[in-house]
């Protein structure tokens, strides 16, 4: 009888399977197209691991949200192929001299919902941002404005801050200092705009799909939250004519592998690195399957430059100079990253030269270890602190499977390389940031991606009072180059600042530079036109699918 | 009875306010708040932030004030999601992940319980020994090995059913058999030891002595007291389940409530880490008490009085 019965269950369970596998989605398979325009224009995309923090640029805070806005905002201006601004909802603006004042004259665009996008949307939404009831993170993006820090703090009135409607089409923006970069910030999903009329009257206007007004591209027109947005072409869009698309799912997806198997059956047609397991990133890099770009970030090991013996620069550059880049590269990322050889990385442009940033500073750095220059300075750092070997350091890492590779290489170079042995520390990831804040560390990992396109977002990191430098590293002379640059709108003396400081912070090295990020992501072939922006941003604005 | 009853919930608001309490204590005792960030905000905006969100008070008044809140059965808002209210999150994520935990919980509680009478009337023979290796399997194997397993032959190789997402039965299907996989072992084994145990004993000699049919004397006899065991790890595995699993959620993209209980203390998202974890005890609280009625209607013998709570 038993055997009957767990006979009985098995074939159930099979049977079912079948029945219900009939009903399953079909497979497609993917060869190059034939490149005429498919009939339907509906993509998926696999770029989302989970429900954004929000679709208000207020509540944006996060690449997710980012994404999104990407297809759904569009504000002063839009980023171009190297970083400018170039035209968005302002048709054209006029700047003084010192970039201190701009004037932004604004194109007839309308909302979602039919209401026409004004001088008045920005000036609410750059001051609700800036108003410290609403708590906005990235409020600090808006300092540059008059008076922006100080509404924030609390020390001036919404009036004073440098932004003024003066018509419906017409945006006067005055800046505390002369701020080139300003403008490749109004490209930046916190700056754009809100519809003042409907967050007026409904402040959760932007959690759900009903409520939702935007003037992109695409609007929203559903949002399962924890499990699916879905995008539809937004005919209300001032550019409406070129967009092809007529619908963009988003599922969210938490599981790469699962994403990975998504894209091979076909649900998914395009992604960022989300739908890419690491342990295949190789390979599908290798095959073509998956493409890297370079992605201005940069990963370096900080130094407490307040710990003895890391206070010592020929220590810190002793273990630089350990490091062989160029194996941790190619045989621990496998990923198409570079070496880095200085702190601003690839990508990142000079705007006085119209080259990379990097490319114009050289190399400050080798990409093999220098084993015997490392030793001798090592030898030498120890005796200037009157320390006859290396006390045990920790290098600390938050847990985390690709972190924890690289920390394990690393000591492995530093006992290879200069015969000392360093602990290592693995804690939890809002750990690693109190005791990096709180200077309870040696050394550690650190990674920085920039908030705007100019070397500058990378060369203040280590200014002195900078909320962001852990390593507590101090410079009068690197501070007083890079607020130098932080007074001109003069690219050409700005430049040389910010190199002349790069090369104080590569002597100096509080920081070791070890590579720069790729950005890998996958297409389906008769996916075309994807825009990947230089800043990581990604449009589909004017993607389109052609035949499978 | 009714005074039996009337103890227990008081005894199950006490456990639950105790667990409030500690939860409250330790997750303000962990380093780190909702807004550490690699890119560190300027003081004043984080201060802004936390008088946002009523953080900026002293932990004790914001202690009552989450208790008040609570008694008024509002759980605040996510700080992550800050447009969504823990209740939502809780409305919309629970009957997601207890429509896939009662599939499992089926499909484990039937299967088990024939598999494991199976391998128990089948003592050391063949159809024992294959049962108890699948069991040990079904134990040993973490569902993070299962699920993308299933993922790769059901979805990929054979492609019989979906592999991700939610909303038609079919969907429910692979990720229902990957989260009862565990459970179901477990009940098979207790239910095999359980079994042996009772057919060992003198009535069921009895009864067969007396030519009862052998299925009457499992059904009857044999299965009523052996199933005790495992009606007592129905309660504690009821509620877990029921409450969603990181793991199969997070493969299979299903939009459940198990992420909730990973992500928001890796966000440390106050609000929701409360939420969640006072939903469950509240959940586990009341399936222990239901297990507990449940005894006395199986298994006479145990008597429910004022005396015995405990």
């Amino acid at each position: 009888m038993g055997k009957g019965i767990s006979r009985g269950i098995a074939f159930l369970a099979i049977l079912s399977m079948v029945v219900l596998a009939a009903c399953g989605g079909g497979n497609s398979a993917d060869k190059a197209g034939t490149g005429e325009l498919a009939e339907k224009q509906e993509i998926t995309l696999g770029n989302i691991p989970s429900e954004p923090p929000g679709l208000d640029p207020l509540q944006a805070k996060d690449s997710v949200s980012g994404d999104i806005l990407a297809q759904t905002m569009v504000g002063l201006t839009k980023m171009g192929k190297n970083g400018e601004a170039i035209p968005g909802i302002a048709e054209k603006w006029d700047a003084n001299e010192d970039m201190t004042k701009i004037t932004f004259h604004l194109r007839d665009a309308q909302w979602s919902n039919g209401d026409p996008v004004t001088a008045e949307d920005f000036e609410y939404a750059w001051k609700r941002m800036l108003d410290p009831k609403n708590g906005a993170v990235y409020a600090y993006q808006l300092f540059y404005l008059k008076n922006g820090e100080k509404y924030n703090k609390g020390k001036a009135k919404a009036d004073d801050v440098g932004v003024k409607a003066v018509d419906d089409k017409t945006l006067e923006v005055e800046l505390e200092q002369p701020t080139p970069y300003f403008l490749s910030l109004t490209t930046f999903y916190s700056l754009r705009p809100v519809p003042k009329k409907v967050v007026e009257k409904n402040k959760d206007w932007a959690s759900e799909a009903d409520s939702y007004v935007c003037n992109g591209p695409f609007k929203v027109k559903s949002w399962k939250h924890d499990a699916k947005i879905v995008l539809e072409k937004n005919d209300k869009y001032y550019d409406a004519d070129k967009v092809k698309l007529t619908q963009i799912n988003l599922p969210f997806i938490a599981e790469p592998k699962t994403g990975y198997q998504m894209f091979q059956t076909g649900d998914v047609d395009s992604s960022n690195s989300n739908i890419v397991p690491t342990d295949l990133t190789k390979k599908l890099l290798d095959s073509g399957e998956a493409k890297g770009a370079p992605q201005i970030a940069t990963y370096t090991v900080e130094f407490n430059t307040k710990k003895k013996p890391f206070n010592n620069k020929k220590v810190r550059k002793a273990f630089s100079l350990a490091i062989d880049r160029k194996q941790i590269v190619e045989n621990v990322l496998e990923g198409g990253q570079e070496p880095a050889n200085g702190w601003v990385p690839w990508g990142m442009p000079d705007f006085a030269a119209g080259k990379d940033f990097a490319e114009v500073h050289g190399k400050y750095i080798e990409p093999t270890a220098q084993a015997d220059e490392a030793k001798k300075l090592l030898e030498e750092g120890l005796k200037e602190e009157g320390l006859e070997k290396m006390p045990e350091m920790t290098y600390l890492y938050n847990t985390d499977d690709g972190h924890k590779k690289i920390a394990e290489a690393l000591q492995q170079m530093w006992k290879e390389n200069l015969d000392v042995n360093v602990k290592l520390g693995n804690v939890e990831w809002k750990v690693f940031l109190e005791r990096k804040t709180a200077g309870d560390f040696d050394f550690a990992r650190f990674g920085w991606l920039p908030d705007y396109i100019d070397p500058m977002t990378f060369m203040d990191v280590y200014m002195t009072d900078s909320g962001n430098n852990d390593t507590k590293f101090s410079n009068k002379k690197y501070d007083e180059l890079i607020k130098k640059a932080k007074s001109t709108a003069d690219q050409k003396v700005r430049m040389k600042a910010l190199h002349d400081a790069e090369d104080i912070l590569m002597d100096e090295m509080p920081v070791a530079p070890l590579y720069w990020y790729t950005r890998v992501y996958m297409d389906k072939d008769y996916v075309k036109n994807v825009y990947r922006a230089i800043d990581g941003s990604v449009y589909y604005e004017e993607a389109y699918l052609t035949e499978k | 009875m009714f005074r039996y009853v009337g103890k227990r919930l008081v005894l199950m608001l006490v456990s639950l306010w105790l667990i409030a309490s500690l939860t409250f204590v330790l997750m303000h005792s962990i380093p780190g708040d909702p807004f550490t960030s690699e890119k560190k905000l300027p003081k004043q905006t984080l201060e802004n932030l936390k008088a946002k969100y009523g953080l900026d008070k002293p932990l004790p008044v914001q202690y009552v004030q989450y208790l008040g809140n609570l008694a008024m059965f509002d759980l605040g808002i996510s700080i992550k999601s800050t447009t969504r209210t823990v209740n939502d999150i809780l409305e919309e994520g629970f009957p997601v992940s207890a429509h896939l935990g009662i599939q499992s919980i089926l499909v484990a509680l039937v299967a088990g319980i024939v598999m494991g009478m199976i391998a128990a009337a089948r003592q050391n023979r063949m159809s024992d020994y294959i049962l108890m290796v699948l069991a040990v399997i079904g134990l040993s194997v973490p569902a993070f090995v299962l699920a993308p397993l299933f993922q790769k032959y059901f979805g990929m190789n054979w492609n019989l059913l979906p592999v991700w997402g939610w909303g038609e039965f079919e969907k429910t299907i692979l990720p229902s058999i990957v989260l009862a996989f565990s459970p179901l072992a477990l009940v098979t084994r207790l239910m095999r030891s359980s079994m042996l145990e009772v057919i060992g004993q003198d009535y069921i000699r009895t009864a067969r002595a007396k030519g009862l049919p052998p299925i009457r004397v499992i059904s009857r006899h044999t299965l009523r007291n052996a199933i005790i065991p495992v009606v007592t790890i129905m309660g504690p595995l009821t509620a877990s389940i029921l409450t969603g699993s990181f793991v199969v959620e997070q493969i299979f993209a299903i939009p459940g409530l198990g992420k909730y209980f990973v992500e928001s203390i890796t966000n440390r998202d106050y609000p929701v880490i409360m939420g969640v974890t006072i939903f469950y005890s509240a959940f586990l609280i009341l399936m222990n008490f239901l297990v507990d009625l449940l005894y006395g209607w199986i298994d006479p013998r145990i008597k429910l009085s004022g005396k015995e709570a405990s």
